[in-house]
């Protein structure tokens, strides 16, 4: 059923880093990015491991939830080291037609197999511990000096909320809708492509009226509470930095330039 | 004859999870053909999901359905033949509306059925006459019609298959009285005239006493009770432990009978409690 | 404070789906006064959500006006006082609830005024306590039901402290578990809290249970009293496609047939007691 299908991948709880700043997680996120892509060896990377078995351990987010958000990407992950173990030249293992797989490649296929892995372990570390309205506060903060140059922040960080609060809501419909179709004699699951694209008529047009009624009821809504866009608006929520951040900003460092010291090492 | 039975139906969402949740457990039930069944229950008492199962969108997690004496799971590959047979009304049926006019609306059902032109266009046209849609709204646009209308477009979309069974779940809700009555008496109507069997879920007493000939109870995923009209509503003390009122009408008499006077049991309507009080009050001066 | 809104002879048209221009008010004058529970009974399409509507400054009639505490709703520079004053709640639950979380959401028009951070918090708190939401202050909108929904869009209303809520067919969506909480609260409000409430709706029972029914038809007020003499009205009533309790018919009919009862019975219980005087009169023992 379409319900089944949850958005984002908060994992609700109450760790340490649950309460960290969003701010705070979002950068960090992209340092760790970097990170590991300043990496260039094997041993760059286990620090990046390294990282990752502290943070888990402190978030309390099972580790077969990075299975779990592994699992869309399998075919990419397999795609890039498939591609470097082949193309790669050096010293041959194995030969048959015109493949070679060589030594250099297979060490690389690892070497970007790890590193891909970190990536989404990392970063889904930050859409487990945080919501997505944290998520969309921090953006929404960290963006804020591009107000100064007319960037509509909050008119972005507005949709993105209002996104995020119909998403269940149209999903539900949307089944809604199916069903109800289905109950007319409607035949989803069968036939040709064109046949089943067509089929899908019936169920986006209400979909859409229904979306476009949402919305002009939803404007009406927030005129009534007052609304006015981003100006002169204060927040109940605000956010602020505190221990855990620090540490977290401490701890990032100090693998950052672990990193840099076993490139300039090795 | 039976038209619906369910043998032993249960259903399970999210069976072997944590969420798991029994819905329908171990249901028992035969429905006649050419019953008007007005079907209570509160919110999450299984009343949905098991209408869901008589039109084949839902699978028994186990149990039997027979339709008019067929098993309706036998073979998975003609279960649309069963989506025909039974027209499902969902809540705000107007909001499945998506064809260009009124009349091709209406005509979907009919299509996907596989039928000519000819066949459609008098399914279509009978179809509205039921539902009290006039010709000159069948080349306008659904969207351009009032609620009440097109909730009307709706329920004519599923009639036009003809199905031997028609559920309605709520087809009054969000309806002004007005619109409620003519809605209700306008499935009345097709009742008689066509003798179909019809499944009514509703929330008012009133309206159930005033239109059904039985009532099927549905409380926590079982059937609490399938009776006749007067039988269910003389449940008073039982219906109200589970939360659920009878016609106010109906209430007033069991007070009046609990404060001594002997008077009929089976008053459900305004016009049947008028009738039983004058001749009480009319016979006793007249003595 | 007496007449906290006042309509004066207002008048209003809109273009219909097919562009038929529609008169929606007609010479609608009306005053409501400060603790007042009116609700506004009629049909689909009489013209109640309408003039709803004018008394937040949604609309603005074409011809008369509208004040709220004095202030003409045509005043464009008074706009937020008179929103915050006069709040609005809608029939649909799902169609007004902006944010992802319960307390985000009752926060949103507070935010929108500008309102200090820590007394949000303290409006918040205390607005979801008022309907009773509390303990879901920190759950998903989706994960609630109507009736809750509904409390917690009356609650994000209640937190601007306005003098008055103007409610539009709140219940109409909700099944009868989700109405009675929702009427529950709304009575509530006006008792304890003293908020005007105004209530618009076509259920009878609902207007039963407020201090004042105002009956619209076709634009216009067609009467405006309090409910124990409005449904007395049983044909006019029906006339305009509208109910009446089944205590207040029967009684009705049997006063049509000769029988001395009470004109203005609206409870079952009060429909019990006249039946069992009248029938004791009539033979003594039973």
């Amino acid at each position: 059923m379409l319900k089944d299908i949850t958005i984002g991948q908060y994992f609700p709880g109450n760790s340490l880093i649950h309460r960290m700043d969003p701010r705070m997680k979002i950068v960090l996120t992209f340092a760790y990015i970097i990170m590991l892509f300043v990496a260039n060896s094997m041993f760059g990377l286990l620090v990046g491991i390294l990282f990752l078995i502290v943070t888990y351990g402190i978030s309390k987010v099972p580790p077969r939830m990075i299975l779990k958000s592994m699992k869309p990407i399998v075919p990419i992950i397999l795609f890039t080291a498939i591609l470097n173990m082949f193309f790669v030249s050096g010293t041959p293992i194995v030969e048959f037609w015109i493949f070679k797989i060589t030594r250099e490649g297979i060490s690389l296929a690892i070497f970007m197999l790890v590193r891909i892995v970190c990536l989404i372990a990392g970063t889904s570390l930050m859409t487990y511990t945080t919501s997505p309205i944290a998520l969309t506060d921090g953006i929404e903060r960290l963006l804020g000096p591009l107000k100064k140059i007319r960037f509509p922040v909050h008119e972005l960080a507005m949709m993105m909320t209002i996104a995020l609060r119909f998403i269940p809501t149209l999903i539900e419909e949307t089944d809604k809708i199916m069903n109800a179709q289905k109950a007319r004699g409607a035949d989803l699951e069968t036939g040709s492509l064109i046949q089943r694209a067509k089929a899908l008529i019936p169920i986006l047009i209400p979909l859409f009226v229904s979306a476009f009624r949402r919305a002009d009821e939803l404007a009406l809504a927030m005129e009534c509470r007052c609304y006015k866009g981003g100006e002169g608006r204060t927040r109940m929520k605000i956010l602020h930095m505190g221990l855990p951040d620090l540490f977290a900003a401490l701890f990032m460092t100090i693998c950052f330039a672990g990193v840099i010291v076993l490139n300039i090492l090795l | 004859m039976e038209i619906i039975k369910t043998e032993h139906l249960s259903y399970v969402y999210n069976q072997n999870t944590p969420y798991e949740k029994v819905a329908v457990d171990d249901l028992n039930l035969s429905i006649e053909e050419g019953e008007f069944v007005g079907i209570i229950g509160h919110t999450g008492s299984g009343k949905s999901t098991l209408i869901q199962h008589f039109n084949a969108l839902l699978r028994p997690t186990s149990g039997k359905i027979y339709i008019d004496g067929q098993d309706m799971w036998e073979n998975e590959k003609e279960i649309r033949k069963f989506r025909f047979q039974v027209g499902l009304v969902f809540q705000y049926p107007e909001y499945q509306l998506f064809e260009e006019t009124v009349y091709k609306d209406i005509a979907f059902g009919p299509k996907n059925m596989g039928m000519d032109e000819q066949q459609i266009d008098r399914r279509v046209r009978e179809a509205a006459g039921f539902v009290g849609l006039k010709e000159k709204h069948l080349e306008k646009s659904p969207f351009e019609l009032s609620g009440g209308q097109k909730r009307r477009v709706a329920i004519a979309g599923v009639l036009a298959m003809d199905p031997q069974v028609l559920i309605l779940d709520e087809p009054t809700a969000g309806l002004d009285p007005y619109g409620r009555d003519r809605i209700l008496n306008q499935i009345s109507l097709y009742h008689r005239a066509q003798k179909k069997t019809i499944l009514l879920v509703s929330h008012s007493m009133e309206d159930i006493a005033k239109y059904c000939t039985k009532v099927l109870v549905m409380n926590q995923s079982k059937v609490f009770l399938y009776d006749t009209v007067e039988k269910v509503f003389a449940h008073v003390e039982e219906l109200r432990e589970i939360g659920l009122a009878v016609p106010q009408i109906t209430q007033v008499f069991y007070d009046l009978k609990a404060r001594g006077f002997h008077l009929n049991d089976n008053v459900y309507t305004v016009e049947k409690a008028k009738h039983e009080l004058l001749q009480l009050l009319r016979g006793e001066t007249d003595a | 404070m007496t007449g906290m809104i006042r309509a004066g002879h207002a008048y209003f048209t809109y273009d219909d789906e097919a562009e038929v221009i529609v008169n929606a008010l007609e010479d609608v004058s009306l005053e409501i006064s400060s603790g007042e529970f009116v609700a506004i009974l009629g049909h689909n399409g009489c013209g109640k959500s309408t003039l709803a509507k004018h008394f937040n400054a949604i609309f603005t009639p074409y011809r008369g006006d509208v004040a709220v505490n004095g202030i003409n709703t045509k005043d464009e520079d008074k706009l937020y006082d008179i929103r915050q004053n006069v709040g609005m709640v809608f029939q649909n639950p799902d169609n007004q609830i902006v944010a992802t979380i319960v307390e985000e959401d009752v926060a949103f028009a507070l935010e929108n005024l500008g309102v200090p951070p820590k007394e949000i918090r303290e409006r918040v708190d205390e607005a979801l306590r008022t309907v009773g939401m509390y303990e879901y202050r920190d759950r998903a909108p989706h994960q609630l039901s109507g009736g809750q929904k509904q409390r917690v869009a009356i609650a994000g209303i209640l937190a601007m402290k306005p003098q008055c809520i103007v409610l539009d067919e709140p219940t109409a969506m909700l099944d009868p578990k989700g109405r009675r909480e929702v009427m529950k609260t709304i009575k509530r409000l006006n008792r304890d809290e003293g908020v005007t409430v105004i209530l618009i709706t076509h259920y009878m029972d609902e207007a039963t249970q407020a201090g004042r029914v105002v009956v619209m038809d076709r634009g216009k007020i067609l009467l405006d009293d309090e409910p124990r003499r409005v449904f007395s009205q049983v044909e006019l009533l029906k006339d305009i496609g509208l109910d009446v309790p089944q205590s207040t018919e029967l009684i009705y009919e049997l006063r049509k047939a000769g029988f001395p009862l009470p004109q203005d019975i609206l409870y079952p219980e009060e429909c019990v007691d006249a039946l069992q005087k009248l029938m004791e009169g009539r033979y003594g023992n039973h």
